[in-house]
């Protein structure tokens, strides 16, 4: 009995030193190919962006026959290609996506894999021109066990209808985390969310509220200063919270009844916390004494003071 | 033997484990190497103060200065008295001026005598700290206090940042909420991340940190440390194989010393395996 023990272990561990062992090789395998692989992709690069300028509808012709794993490559290279681009025409793109059926593919990697590795797969599958078909396949996703996964199947719903967007992300739950909502914001370059930010920060689902002031964030849009102060006073914590960071980094004047209320109601910490962001943002001591009592302010002037020159010292 | 084979068992486990949880966390960091925006900005304000205690120079500053992530910063502690050279060499090749330096969190900060800054924009992320004698503890401490970010990063002698760290811990800052008080690397040299207002409520780096939390553990390396030399690595290769090879034949019986033998072997290939994995950036 205790042979035959040691014998089924033997062969669980060799089985194991096998794979580990294949893929210990397979990987060698794939950095010795990388600078050739490099190459050719390179000049596929040149290939796809000068398709997307060109005017002429010829198909694009992609060396790829001599990559091993040539749908990996082509849709890490189109996903890269999609982040660093804006408004490019996307036909030579939703052609190759048809050619190689990159959407099949994406799709069929996803339900093979999970955790982190489909949510990659539902990642490359959102950065390409989706049909709405693969979109419908992806939407089973919505409900997985892993964030990350709901989190790009999220995307790919928003890249195949992005009329539907505020619905999808007021949907979305639980709440966006800030790298999601960076992500989400990223979507800007490709045109597939309105910059119309009005709408967003005035809305009650927090999902929205956050997309709005991360609009306002990033494109420094002043005029949204009254209701950025409306929800530093009356918003939920952590959305008054981003609104009143939004404010300082746009270097909006704190002299407001709003933001004084906001700040007598911040625990330490936090206090701490804005105090080092309004040293950072260059904000003078005159300008926001009003807002602390004299311990803060003695410790903002140190702060600010750490910034300057010192003509004397001992 | 059943002790034995139980042992095995539990060491192969063991190892399997140790490899898929690697393998998981390559996944992840591959999954947010392909997250573009969340990598591109300064995710939710979230910045990251690097700060080297020991064994600065130049060529390190130079290196930790190429890091394009917005909101960062690099504070070196130097002792002016014991290394007046290198002082020097840092004030003239970035230009540095002599700011104000007044403890604010209260923190135990003793020993700082100078705190510099650089005139030149491209440098503004640079922050030279001359203190007098300080252990490692008070230099961080200081460097706290100095610090103008909300995450600390105290590095140590001999470690280097990977590539992409700085974006993969503001990345999985980002992705929690609330934000964790305490980011570990398990892998590489061990980083800890600590979010400052957390670390002066506990008092500094001297403090009770053990019981920050919520504390969040990663198996991808941030910073790494010397690696053995080539031909250590292969001695210590080859000493597995023999033992492997000895097991095998000095065992009672067949079946015991192949089980023994691949056992060896499965613990070269993991460590082989994960090393391949955190090395490579993706």
């Amino acid at each position: 009995m205790i042979r035959l023990l040691y014998i089924l272990y033997f062969a669980a561990a060799a089985a194991a030193v096998v794979l580990l062992a294949v893929r210990l090789a397979g990987d060698r395998l794939r950095r010795r190919r990388h600078p050739r692989e490099r190459l050719l992709c390179r000049y596929a690069v040149r290939q796809i962006v000068s398709a997307q300028l060109s005017e002429e509808a010829a198909p694009v012709r992609l060396p790829l026959r001599r990559i091993v794993g040539r749908r990996h490559r082509l849709c890490e290279l189109l996903s890269e290609l999609t982040a660093a681009t804006y408004g490019l025409d996307a036909t030579p793109v939703r052609r190759l996506v048809r050619c190689y059926r990159l959407d099949r593919w994406l799709l069929r990697r996803a339900r093979l894999s999970r955790g982190c590795r489909r949510a990659r797969y539902l990642k490359w599958l959102a950065d390409l021109p989706v049909e709405r078909a693969a979109a419908r396949e992806a939407a089973r996703y919505l409900g997985d066990r892993c964030r990350e996964v709901r989190f790009c199947a999220l995307l790919v719903q928003i890249a195949a209808d992005p009329q539907q967007v505020l619905q999808s992300i007021a949907a979305f739950d639980p709440p966006l985390t800030e790298g999601e909502t960076a992500e989400v914001v990223h979507l800007l370059r490709r045109g597939l969310l309105p910059i119309a930010y009005r709408p967003l920060i005035e809305s009650e689902n927090e999902n929205l509220c956050r997309l709005g002031l991360a609009i306002v964030e990033r494109f420094g849009i002043e005029e949204a200063e009254p209701t950025l102060l409306r929800i530093v006073a009356e918003g939920s914590d952590a959305c008054s919270a981003v609104a009143l960071r939004t404010l300082v980094s746009m270097h909006r004047p704190l002299q407001r009844r709003e933001v004084t209320e906001r700040v007598r109601r911040m625990p330490r910490a936090e206090l701490r916390a804005l105090l080092h962001l309004l040293a950072r943002e260059g904000y003078a001591v005159g300008a926001v004494r009003h807002l602390f009592d004299t311990e803060e302010r003695a410790c903002y002037e140190s702060m600010v003071g750490s910034y300057k020159r010192q003509l004397v010292w001992s | 033997m059943v002790v034995m084979l139980c042992l095995l068992t539990a060491a192969a486990t063991a190892l399997l484990v140790w490899v898929i949880a690697a393998e998981r966390d390559f996944a992840r960091r591959r999954l947010w190497l392909s997250m573009h925006g969340a990598r591109a900005d300064a995710v939710g304000g979230i910045g990251l103060s690097v700060i080297v205690t020991e064994g600065a120079s130049a060529a390190l500053a130079e290196e930790l200065l190429s890091v394009e992530y917005a909101l960062y910063e690099v504070i070196f502690t130097v002792d002016g008295r014991r290394q007046a050279e290198l002082l020097e060499l840092l004030i003239e090749r970035y230009d540095l001026f002599r700011a104000g330096c007044r403890p604010t969190e209260g923190l135990p900060a003793r020993g700082a005598n100078a705190l510099y800054r650089s005139r030149k924009r491209r440098f503004r992320r640079f922050v030279l700290l001359d203190l007098r004698q300080a252990d490692r503890t008070a230099a961080l401490n200081v460097a706290a206090e100095a610090a103008a970010y909300d995450y600390l990063l105290p590095m140590r002698s001999a470690e280097r940042l990977t590539c992409g760290a700085v974006e993969r811990v503001v990345c999985e800052v980002a992705a929690r909420t609330p934000r964790p008080a305490v980011l570990h690397a398990r892998a590489g040299a061990g980083a800890t991340l600590y979010c400052r207002t957390a670390l002066v409520a506990a008092g500094g780096f001297g403090g009770a940190l053990r019981q920050l939390k919520p504390r969040t553990v990663i198996c991808d390396p941030v910073t790494v440390g010397r690696r053995p030399p080539r031909r250590l690595r292969r001695i210590g290769a080859a000493v597995v194989l023999a033992t492997a090879a000895a097991a095998a034949v000095a065992a009672p019986a067949w079946w015991i010393g192949a089980a023994a033998a691949v056992t060896l072997l499965l613990a070269m290939l993991a460590v082989l395996r994960v090393g391949q994995l955190r090395r490579n950036c993706g």
